[in-house]
Formats: C-alpha cells, structure tokens, sequence
C-alpha cells in the first residue's frame, strides 16, 4: 500500500457492500447494519470532493433497495453490482468517471477480491475498511484545503450524468438545444475560495484560453489585492445542475481594462457562453468609464478564442510575433445571447437582451 | 467538386450550404439566415466553418476574415471562400 502522496491523491473509493459499508450478506438474509463510523465517513469523504461507488457481487435490484432505504444512494455514482469480477467493475468506473487507476482506494473484506483487484490493476490501492478509517484519521486520504468546486463535486458528475441523457436525445437546431438548458452565468470578482481553482484552470486550460498565462495561488492572490486588477470568476449553472467554477479573467484596470487572460474550462465546450463572459467583461469596464483591450497569444489550438473575441465586436489594433491587441469600439456593447441569463456583481443586476447589438 | 477549374459562387453557395445544413441541422437553410447572431450556430461552429473551408477550397483563412459577417449567412461565407478563391 502506497501512501496517499500529492502524486497519487486519492479521488475516488470504491465500496464493496457486505461486511463493508454494512454488516452482515444481502443474500444470506441477514439483517443489514450500516456501522454509525462507515455513515460518517461517506458523508466526509462526500464532502471532501471524494468521489464514491461501488463493486459488488449481489443483485442489482435488491442492492438498490437497501442503499436506498439507509438514505445513502445519492453518494455513490454508477454502482457496479453484479457477478462479473471486481477488477471488470473497477475498469468500468475508471472509464465512466474518467479517473485513473492510481487516483482510487478500494475497500473490500475479502482477501480473494483485494488481490484480485491488486493483480488485475496493480495501481489501484485495495484495503480493508478498518486500513480505511485509518488512514483517513491518519490525515492520508482528504485533502488538505477544499475548494468550493471540490465539495460539490459529486452534484457536479451527477448533474452532467443527467446533461448528457438529454443532449444524446435532443433533437432539434443547436439554438434550441441551447436554449432548452435554462443556462445562467454568474460573473463575480474572485475571492480567497476561488484561488486554488483559479490557479488550476490557468494551469489545465489550453484550448479555450488567450493568452495562456498561468499564475499560481499566490500571484492570483496579490492581483485580488491590487487595485490595479481584477481577477474576475464565471459560474455556469443549467437545469441540471452546476458546471462549476468554468471561467477565469485577469484584467488590469485603469482607462483602459486589459484582458490580460481569459479562459473557460473545456466542461462548457459548445455551451457558447464565452461571449456572454467578453460581454460582461467589457460592460463592466464601461460602466467604470474604461474601454476594453484584449490581447491574444496564438497557440495551435486555441483560434476559437480569437474568432470569439471578433464576434464580440473586438477590432485587431496591433499584430505582432506572438501577441494580438484587440480593442472594443467605444460606441459598441457586446450582446448577450438570449439562451443564456448573465447575472453580474458588479451592477448587481440581471443583463438578459436579445441577440441583436445594443448601442449606446 | 475538381481542383482544376475554379467554383463559380454558385457552386461554392451549394456546397457551403449543405455543410452549414449539416451543421446546424436545418436542413432548409436560407442564405440570408443570421446564423451565429441568430443563434443557430455558436461561435465553435465558426471555427469548424474556417476548417471546412480550408479543407473543402484549398484556401487560407486569415485572421482578418474572422468577421462575423463573414460567417453569419451562407451568402456571407460563400462570398468570402469565392473572394479567397479568386485571390
């Protein structure tokens, strides 16, 4: 057993069900106990950003039944109950949550099927759940600092569980489709809880990202203080849920607002929601007297991002090796597509137009 | 369509409009249909326009045709591969 490193941080565990989260076997007809100290846990590692399932040999439907009735269901994405070995059952989970080996603990009371994993996927951890309880009192398995995204991370993969189901059945035009997500845009200045985040989107984000600067916590940190700055976050919800924390800008300020970074994470790929973000962006600096410069850094992969920025009304002022300055005209505000509700901080109010340009 | 002879606007207006039909999945595309401020296509689509073109006309895309009105109709994308054609 490997500790839990920075390197190999645990993102998923993975339940058998007899004799593990509860006591006693389903099909032996005994009577089930769910230990108080196994019903904590869950909720804590819930809470922590860990994700939770389960292998186990059993019946579907009565397993459904029983998770139910402990009132703990909702916590355990896509079980995987049947007869085929649990080594298959971890394979699936690792494919539909998108996760790797080295990333889950599995917990289980027989030996046989801990070694089983342990042949078949040398990088999963497999433990008992007593090894479990252990590590996790011993500080080795949550992380140290959770992130707002992080705690509603289960929401999140069940959210776009639901999202997916729908776009596979939808039929009609890309505009109705948008339209029929009920899609709201939250555009605040960032705050201490949004760094970490912020700081890894900079990190992981390359397709839809200008300029790919990367800061780290603490640089972000001094730009949140500066007045000279502003580290602004976008929030994307839908009717089914959060997308989470998926866009991140970094302007400085002053007669002009420069977007020095603007970045939205891949989750949001195809929702068409950058232009509302530019849109919000570039309001807001008209509403401190400023215009909007942006600059560009081309990259192999990330021309959307130039094609979003014209679209929103931004002309190219200077073109160079490796940079393009864009600038807002100053008679233009850029639209706010109708599929999407844009609510700002900053004026504290609801932007919703059409689709049309708005001209002062 | 042969890389020989050069497209009429005509030619270059079909094939435009069958992608773009494709795409949206609007069968019954009109050339004058605002397609991105109209919200039948987002801004992605734009960008697999530029590819498709590129592909299909043999021609480069420069970063000053990024124009919306470059790609918000059929009769706008048309115009400009026929534009980038001709050069």
């Amino acid at each position: 057993m490997t500790p839990a490193t920075a390197e190999n941080t645990v993102k998923c565990v993975v339940w058998d069900l007899d004799d593990t989260l509860w006591d006693g076997t389903l099909l032996e007809g005994d009577e089930l106990h769910v230990p108080d100290a196994n019903r904590t846990l869950v909720r804590v590692l819930d809470e922590h950003g860990i994700l939770q399932s389960v292998a186990s040999r059993n019946e579907p439907g009565p397993v459904e039944d029983r998770l139910r009735g402990f009132g703990l269901d909702k916590y355990f994405l896509h079980p995987q109950v049947g007869w085929s070995a649990k080594s298959a059952s971890l394979r699936t989970l690792l494919e539909v949550l998108n996760i790797s080996a080295d990333s889950v603990l599995f917990i289980d009371d027989s030996e046989f099927e801990r070694a089983e994993v342990a042949r078949e996927l040398p990088e999963v951890r497999c433990v008992t759940r007593e090894k479990l309880h252990e590590l996790v009192a011993g500080g080795r398995v949550l992380p140290r600092q959770v992130t707002a995204d992080a705690a509603r991370r289960r929401d999140m993969y069940q959210a776009e569980d639901r999202r997916r189901g729908h776009e596979e059945t939808f039929q009609g035009p890309a505009e109705e489709f948008l339209s029929s997500l009920g899609m709201t845009l939250r555009v605040r200045n960032a705050t201490e809880g949004d760094l970490d985040r912020a700081a890894e989107l900079t990190r992981r984000t390359h397709q839809l990202n200008t300029t790919g600067i990367t800061f780290d916590r603490d640089e972000l940190a001094e730009l949140v203080r500066d007045p000279g700055h502003r580290v602004i976050v976008a929030e994307l919800d839908d009717r089914f849920g959060t997308y989470g924390t998926i866009g991140l800008a970094v302007l400085s300020t002053g007669p002009e607002w420069t977007i020095r970074l603007l970045l939205m994470s891949c989750r949001v790929m195809g929702r068409n929601v950058g232009t509302a973000l530019i849109a919000a962006l570039a309001r807001t600096a008209a509403a401190h007297g400023a215009r909007t410069v942006a600059h560009f850094r081309p990259t192999d992969r990330n021309r959307q991002m130039l094609v979003t920025y014209r679209f929103a009304g931004f002309a190219v002022v200077s073109r160079s090796e490796d940079r393009v300055v864009l600038t807002m005209p100053e008679d233009r505000i850029p639209a706010v597509p109708g599929y999407v509700r844009l609510v700002t901080e900053d004026t504290a109010t609801v932007l919703s137009c059409p689709t049309q340009e708005v001209t002062r | 369509m042969t890389a020989q002879s050069t497209p009429t606007n005509e030619e270059i207006a079909a094939v435009v409009r069958e992608f773009i039909a494709r795409l949206s999945g609007h069968p019954d595309i009109e050339d004058d249909w605002p397609l991105i401020s109209g919200g039948v296509l987002d801004s992605i689509a734009a960008v697999q326009m530029v590819d498709f073109v590129e592909r299909t006309f043999h021609v480069e895309v420069a970063d000053e045709d990024l124009e919306l009105l470059n790609f918000d109709s059929v009769r706008g994308l048309a115009a400009l591969v026929t534009r980038r054609v001709a050069a």
